[in-house]
Parts: C-alpha cells; structure tokens; sequence
C-alpha cells in the first residue's frame, strides 16, 4: 500500500560576488547571515545524519565522518526550513510538505527568504563587491549543483524496484521540468546543442548510485530516512532541475510523488516502463528540443518520452479513479494536477510554444529565439548565455523570469506568509511552532528531533520520527496551552 | 530582524490555540486555483495579457484560466502574443545586464550537493 508521499525540496543557489578572488563560502555565509543576524535561532543538530548509508544496503566509507562542515552557517527557520551553506552554496531545505502544492508555496518562500537575505547582505556591504544569486544549476562552466527532491516512501517496498520502475519517469518528466539551457557543458561526441530542456540532464553518468558530486546517478541511494528507519525510507532524487516556474515545480513534485506511489502500490509491475539506456537516453531527451526522438525499451519498443509520460499519466488516471490521490494530501490539489498534467502532456504534443507563460525551459527557449531574432544573432553569440543567466537571478531588479509574467499557482500574501510560517500539514508544525513560541529554550533541532534547554537540568530532546505526527491537528492545542516551556515538555510527556 | 516581523503578529502571541492560527489552507491558493481545469492556451494567454493591461485584471491575473468566455480569433491570438514578446524583448534590452557578457564569463561556481 502506498504511503502519504511527504515531500522537500532542497535547492542551492549559485552565489557571485563582483569582488573578484572572493571565497563563496565566504559570501554564501554572508548572505545567510545577513539574514539570521537578527532571528532568535537554533542550531541544527547533526548527531542523526547519516548521509553515508546505501539504500542497497551497505555504509559508504564506514569509519569516516559524513561529509558535512559543522563549523559553517546552519540555521533552522521558524517556517520549519534549514538554511545553510552546503560546500560553496547557500542552501535552502523547504519544511516537509503534505501536498505538492504545499510544497510549491514552502519553495517560494525559500525563494523569498534568499531574496530578503540578499537585500539585506547588500545593504549592509554596500560597495564592496555586490552579491548576486542565482536560482539555477550550472555555471555554464561544467560545475553543477543541485536542486534535490525528498519523497517519503514506505520501507517495505523493494529498492530495487523503485530505482527499476521510477527511471523512465525521471528521464522522461524533464519535456515539462527542464529549466533550460543555452548550450552543453559536457560534450559527448556528435552536434552540439545550441538549446537543451535540463540543466542537469548532461552532468549524469550513471544509472544508480550513491554520489552527488561525480559520477551522478539517475536515482540516488542515500538511505537516511530521518524518521523511523524501520517504516520509512526516503527518496533522494538528485535529478531534477531547479525550478522558477510553479507550475513546473507542481508538475515535477505532484507526478513523482504519483508515480512513487504506483511503484509501491505495484502497479508499474510488469507495465514494462523499462529504458534500455537510461543515461544515453536522458542525454538525448534533454537536447530535442522537439521532443520527437524516440527513446528504446528493454522490451525491443521505441517510444517518445512523451508516449512514456502519457502511459504513466494514464495508471496515474486509473490510480486516481480508485482513490489514489489520499496520498498527495491535498484531494482538490491532486485533482488539478491530474488535470494539468494532461493538458501539459496535450500542449507540449501540440506546440510547446503555447506554454512559455507555463514551463520555465519554453519561457527561456522562446526569450533567447526572439533574441536572436531581432537582433540578428546566431547561437553562439554570448548574449544568449547572458539571458539564460540572467533568467535565474533573483534579484527582482534584475530577474527575466519575473518579467516573463508566467502563471503563478499561490499568491504573494501567502507566499510571505509561509515565510515565517510552518505548513500545518507535517511535524514541521511542531518544529516551527516550537520555535516561534519558545525561541530561547530550543537548543538545536533537525528534521526529526528537537532539543530544549530549560535551563537548568539535562537537555530534554522530543524525537519526532513519524514526519505525519506533530501536525497543527496533533500540537495546536498543546503548543497553544502550554504557559511554559517546561509545561510544554510535561504535556508532551517527553 | 529581517524574518522575524511577521512571527509574533501571525504565528505567534495571541492568536496560538484559535483554530487554523496560520490559515494556510484556507489562504494559500486563492480560491480558483484548486481543482479547475486550467486550459494553457493561447487564448488564456492573449486573455491573461489583456486582463494583465487592466488595472482591475493586474492584481488577479489567474483567474483568466477559468473563463469560458469568448474565444479570440487564431490569428488575433497570434498578433497578441507577438505583441506580448515584442514588450518582453524590450524589457530584456533594458535590464540585460550592461556588462552582461563579462557576467557570464566571471561567473564561476564551485560544484555543489
């Protein structure tokens, strides 16, 4: 039986800084700090990590530490949110969300919290040597960096069959997800693309495996579940793009969490949704930009990635009709993801043109075509790699995306709102809520345990290994009665 | 104390234990967005452009998506559009960075995850 599909999305930004020479980890802190200088915060807790464990059963590097820097900026929000800098990047890991819509909104106020943080850095240093930060995934260099999904999956599913049966979807779904790409970083013998759908498509090189910096896998096998092991497992996807567009980010979220459930539901059994070559073949998706070229199967089939997404569509359909949408949360929201998953599918089939107010890589494709042609300019002129980054800043002065006018799914109040806010849908309510409310007394946290300090006595640590428990139904009224911290950890019973 | 404005007023103080303190759900997707068919068409997007011109349109662009009204004409849809991307082409002549090529060549990253 499928589970509620509890979904994150972590992003890191590229980050530049107009003084040359300067250290990125530097600047990522500064920009971070800018930000935290003034909020009561606690420090993330890392006693729980344990990035080293293979979901195929083995530890990585056993006997070494994980590869985390314990000394850098690492902050939890009251909005349930990690903010931090990850290697040279600032990072921002949304709260668990219930619904791919929810996590939308939780993506956009990440989104604002680095814009507030950016403001706030470049007022404070004005002069000397601006920040700039980007929501994207390549330097246009060959370095990348990641956007990387979470999705709650239930333990008693084989991972076998998950990394089987969810690579076509992933190499598929990118007609719809890709950011877009003026050109290839990675060059792989034959024409070179002027325009690619991914960013990421052309740094990958494996089909399964547990890096993420080198030799990237299309399904990731990091087995840190951060809930109770036994029950749960958590999906690592490192292979997505970082998305502007929220119908993108919807889509990409809501169809994945879909099709996990089919995996788990057994429904893709023997529905022989099977790549032949996955790696070649998310390689090529990602520079047709007509989305014709077929792909082959193991069964001996030839399809188009979006044959592959209609046949997903439709056991999605069929899931749905028999009741399968519980597991996105958000009945109403499944619902319009369905719907919009096929009028995509429709669309994109038609002509992908007809989204650019929709998907960021049709937005980006047809602002650099007009470009061109009003300009008189032919693909290599480095304009267009100036458009392409310049779609991605998000600094509101200076972003195209924004300019772009595309189709927003949540409004700027509640955006501003979940700024400050945890979704009231997961355990990152309590999280949240615990330090807005006693912002003195937690100690540090993680994604499932908090630590108080009551001052005198032990530290008092509440795990919280269930991401479905904690919820504003479960703590509302607990957080909301209790007259002090240490009444809250009585009733707590912790 | 950037982020921290808005905690005591909506998160915290007072309105702890009302019902639905944050109102998330009720307020997060504006009503139409939720469970209706979202035709992505040019007409929708010729629609939305016009709507996005009017003063009352501007602040509600969305709801566009949901009418059934009348349907422009192909060829007036296409003029619009084109429109559309002749103001957009000039706004990107506006705000492309001056130094926009000596950007792209600066910027470097390290790689990430």
């Amino acid at each position: 039986m499928a589970i509620a599909k509890i979904c994150g999305i972590e992003t890191e930004y590229g980050i530049h800084r107009s003084n040359p020479g300067d250290n990125p980890v530097t600047s990522a802190s500064l920009l971070i700090n800018a930000y935290i200088a003034g909020l009561k915060r606690a420090q993330w807790d890392f006693q729980d990590e344990t990035p080293g464990n293979d979901a195929r059963g083995f530890v990585a590097g056993a006997g070494t530490p994980p590869e985390i820097d314990v000394h850098l900026v690492n902050a939890v929000l009251s909005n349930g949110a990690r903010y931090y800098v990850d290697h040279a990047h600032p990072e921002m890991s949304t709260p668990e969300c219930a619904s791919p819509l929810e996590l939308v909104l939780y993506d956009k106020a990440g989104e604002e919290i680095v814009r507030r943080s950016l403001a706030l850095a470049n007022s404070y240093y004005p002069g000397e040597g601006q920040l700039s930060v980007h929501k994207n995934n390549s330097d246009g260099k060959g370095n990348s960096y990641g956007c990387h999904e979470n999705y709650l999956m239930d333990r008693n599913t084989p991972f076998a069959r998950i990394a089987q049966q969810v690579t076509a979807h992933f190499v598929t779904r990118i007609i719809y997800t890709g950011a877009g790409k003026v050109g290839e970083e990675v060059r792989s013998g034959g024409e070179a693309a002027n325009f690619q759908l991914s960013q990421r498509a052309e740094f990958f090189e494996e089909e399964i495996g547990l890096e993420t910096t080198l030799k990237r896998p299309i399904v990731n096998t990091r087995d840190e579940p951060h809930a109770d092991p036994r029950r749960f497992r958590r999906l690592h996807v490192i292979v997505g793009d970082a998305n502007l567009s929220e119908v993108a980010t919807f889509l990409k979220v809501g169809t994945t969490a879909l099709v996990l459930a089919l995996i788990e539901e057994g429904r893709l059994d023997g529905a022989g949704l099977l790549l032949e070559n996955p790696v070649q073949a998310l390689h090529q998706v990602s520079r047709d930009i007509g989305l014709a070229r077929t792909v082959e199967l193991v069964d001996g089939r030839y399809l188009r990635p979006i044959d592959i997404q209609w046949e997903l569509y439709r056991f999605a359909r069929e899931y749905a009709d028999d009741g399968g949408l519980e597991v996105l949360g958000d009945e109403d929201a499944g619902k319009d993801l369905l719907r919009r998953w096929e009028s995509c599918l429709a669309v994109l089939e038609e002509d992908p043109m007809q989204l650019a107010n929709v998907l960021d890589w049709v937005a980006k494709l047809q602002a650099v075509e007009g470009y061109m042609q009003r300009h008189g300019l032919d693909w290599q002129d480095p304009k267009l790699k100036a458009i392409d980054l310049q779609y991605h800043d998000i600094d509101p002065a200076k972003s195209l995306y924004t300019r772009l006018r595309m189709e927003r799914l949540v409004d700027s109040e509640a955006v501003a709102v979940a700024v400050a806010c945890p979704p009231a849908s997961t355990r990152a309510y309590f999280r949240g809520m615990c330090l807005t409310r006693f912002p003195e007394n937690v100690a540090s946290a993680n994604w499932d345990s908090i630590v108080f300090d009551l001052g005198e006595g032990p530290l008092r640590k509440v795990p919280m290994t269930d991401p479905l428990k904690g919820t504003a139904l479960h703590t509302e009224n607990l957080i909301g009665q209790a007259s002090s911290v240490e009444d809250l950890i009585e009733r707590l019973g912790a | 104390m950037a982020g921290a404005g808005p905690l005591g007023r909506i998160c915290g103080g007072s309105t702890l234990g009302t019902p639905a303190p944050l109102g998330l759900q009720k307020v997060a997707w504006n009503g139409r967005q939720v469970g209706e068919t979202v035709r992505i068409r040019i007409e929708d997007m010729a629609e939305r452009e016009l709507k996005r011109k009017s003063p009352e349109g501007a602040a509600r662009t969305e709801e566009s998506t949901s009418d059934t009204g009348a349907v422009p004409a192909q060829n007036e849809a296409g003029e619009k559009i084109k429109a559309e991307l002749d103001d957009l082409l000039d706004e990107i002549d506006e705000v492309l960075e001056e130094n926009a090529e000596e950007f792209v060549r600066s910027y470097v990253q390290k790689g990430g995850e």
